[in-house]
């Protein structure tokens, strides 16, 4: 028996109010260990979709499945748990806790499950020393620059080991060398760490590090091709 | 809750002073009425021990609480005076004790309690070291009076002057110390004891002459004359008076001993029946008022409990505005950091997380105050002195 996909996404039907553009997206999912580019223009609903797919949206009609559970079959409790412990989020905006240092924001995820982060200290020395940040672990988000900020997104992201990596222009206003260490860093956490990776980028050069490439253009995602080269 | 406590704890250290001054003013707020609850017990506690040790008090008709608080805390109160003569049936009846009590001057800025040594005997007061002041110009130190002087036995510590500029004004006197009371935490440990004679001696009603000889040794200057008999000294000289110097045969009124002044009467009857015999027959003649000290301070303290309920409603009305306030404040924090708490819920932290958020930083905070205004309220319950002693 083929195991479930981690994200399923079936005749899904999404947009904002009646009078509003809604978008149309029957069939996509995501493997295992399968790294997913999704490119469109602005406002052709990327950021939408992966609202849907990690369950902070949910879709007027259709199916969004997470390893095999539709979202929609979650109470909200039990939604927020498989989030935080399946899923690693990278926001446009970086989004860190201006009151935490980057040790302790990367810590996060752990701390809102319970465990005891020193418990991963090995883990967040590696991750950090792979993000090229080892010795900015006692500053404040205030004290970096947006490379450095964009990288410590990535490793909260990555700290628990999460199955599914959705990653929303994790390279936008990042020079060419930000931007290749950064998707260096989330593909390898698919390739070793056999996480799902779908990354919203309009950078053309990254994308033929993916395995698949999702294009969201007119109401509608074409999912397909072989972008690696 | 540990992640709740540890982003809140990081939150508010993260704007040290912003939440200092918010977590000041709620604690003002706190620290007001249980400052003022705690002077208030303070004042009932120490009102009432010394009322209960003292049956009945003495003195000329007018303002009970000033006779009742001059009497037995020594305030410094202008009390219609009596006069030896008052004493004498009390001192002469078997039944009770009468103990007089002089006010009004002051050594080094503490009261002057002229009495007998019966005063001594009846309040229980013991010596840490020394006697009793036997001889005029003799004086007993209270425990604190000595600690904040820093006076021992045989020192000599010079009466305050009195007050006003009359011409025939009193110099002032230099007064032995012959002992000091071991602690009472009362008002005895604040106030200087003598004999009478040393209060009249200070108000100028007895007096001694210095040997007129020897300072016309001492101040040749002054001599404008001398005779086979003696000198005449210039009336410029002012010499210290030292009442120690001078032999106590030399000391002497120019008045009928029954008119020296005193300011109240203490007395210990018997009995229960005695104390109220004397109490009736004393306010129905009208010439002195007897006064029981226990209904006297709970008049007192009834008048201060509806002021401070007055005050207390205030301050309620005070916290209310204050707890206003601080909604706004936590309302407006929680507008400005939207994003965060917004992220927070995004990554999954369960639902309800970013409101516990807030209310654990609320609680820190007012934890935090109480914890404060308990702190300074005990500091200063510590440090301001006895409210009697102040009002």
């Amino acid at each position: 028996m083929q195991p479930a996909p981690l994200l399923l996404l079936e005749g899904v039907r999404h947009g904002y109010g009646p009078e509003g553009p809604a978008w149309a997206w029957p069939h996509l999912e995501l493997a295992a260990g399968q790294s997913i580019a999704c490119t469109g223009p602005s406002g052709s609903g990327k950021t939408t979709l992966l609202e849907l797919l990690a369950g902070l949206q949910t879709p007027q009609a259709g199916l969004v499945a997470c390893m095999g559970t539709p979202w929609s079959t979650l109470a909200n409790r039990e939604r927020q748990r498989k989030r935080l412990e399946h899923l690693g989020l990278v926001f446009q905006g970086f989004e860190l806790l201006a009151a935490l240092d980057v040790r302790e924001n990367v810590r996060l995820p752990l701390r809102l499950l319970g465990y005891a982060p020193s418990d991963f200290d090995v883990r967040l020395g590696e991750l950090l020393e792979r993000a090229g940040i080892p010795n900015l672990a006692r500053r404040k988000p205030a004290a970096l620059s947006h490379g450095e900020q964009q990288r410590v997104a990535l490793c909260r992201a990555l700290i628990h080991k999460p199955r599914i990596l959705l990653a929303d222009e994790p390279t936008a206003n990042l020079d060419a060398e930000n931007a290749e260490a950064v998707i260096e860093l989330l593909l390898h956490a698919v390739h070793d760490d056999g996480a799902g990776l779908v990354c919203v980028t309009h950078d053309r050069s990254l994308i033929t590090r993916f395995d698949q490439e999702w294009a969201v253009a007119g109401f509608q995602v074409r999912a397909g091709g072989e972008p690696k080269a | 809750m540990k992640a709740l406590r540890f982003l809140a704890f990081k939150q508010l250290v993260h704007h040290p002073a912003r939440n200092v001054l918010v977590m000041g003013c709620l604690a003002l707020v706190v620290f007001l009425p249980l400052l003022g609850g705690g002077l208030l017990r303070r004042y009932d506690h120490d009102l009432h021990q010394r009322a209960n040790a003292t049956p009945l008090v003495l003195g000329k008709p007018g303002n009970r609480f000033d006779l009742c608080l001059g009497a037995l805390f020594f305030r410094q109160t202008h009390l219609a005076p009596l006069t030896m003569g008052d004493l004498e049936p009390w001192s002469a009846r078997q039944d009770l004790v009468a103990v007089p009590i002089s006010l009004g001057a002051t050594v080094q800025g503490q009261p002057l309690v002229g009495t007998t040594p019966e005063y001594f005997e009846r309040r229980g007061l013991g010596f840490a070291q020394g006697r009793l002041p036997l001889k005029p110009g003799e004086i007993v130190l209270g425990a604190r009076v000595a600690k904040s002087l820093g006076a021992e036995l045989g020192a000599r510590l010079r009466s305050d002057p009195p007050m006003g500029f009359g011409l025939v004004g009193n110099a002032t006197q230099v007064l032995v110390v012959t002992g000091i009371l071991q602690t009472t935490h009362g008002p005895d440990d604040r106030a200087v004891f003598g004999a009478l004679q040393t209060c009249w001696l200070l108000d100028g009603w007895l007096h001694g002459h210095a040997d007129a000889q020897s300072i016309a040794q001492d101040h040749p200057e002054q001599v404008l004359a001398k005779a086979e008999n003696g000198v005449l000294l210039s009336g410029a000289l002012v010499p210290d008076q030292d009442v120690a110097q001078v032999a106590t045969e030399r000391l002497h009124l120019h008045a009928d001993p029954a008119s020296l002044p005193i300011s109240a009467i203490l007395l210990w009857p018997a009995s229960d029946k005695v104390l109220t015999i004397v109490q009736a027959d004393t306010n129905a003649q009208g010439l002195l008022s007897a006064l029981r000290p226990t209904q006297v301070v709970d008049d007192l303290l009834a008048l201060t409990l509806r002021i401070k309920s007055l005050i207390d409603r205030l301050i309620w009305l005070l916290g209310l505005g204050m707890a206003l306030l601080f909604l706004v404040v936590c309302v407006l924090s929680a507008q400005l950091r939207a994003g965060e708490l917004r992220t927070l819920a995004r990554m999954g932290a369960r639902p309800g997380f970013a409101t516990g958020l807030l209310a654990t930083e609320a609680a820190l905070l007012g934890l935090g105050a109480i914890a404060v205004a308990a702190l300074a309220a005990a500091l200063a319950l510590r440090l301001l002195p006895d409210l009697v002693h102040v009002l």
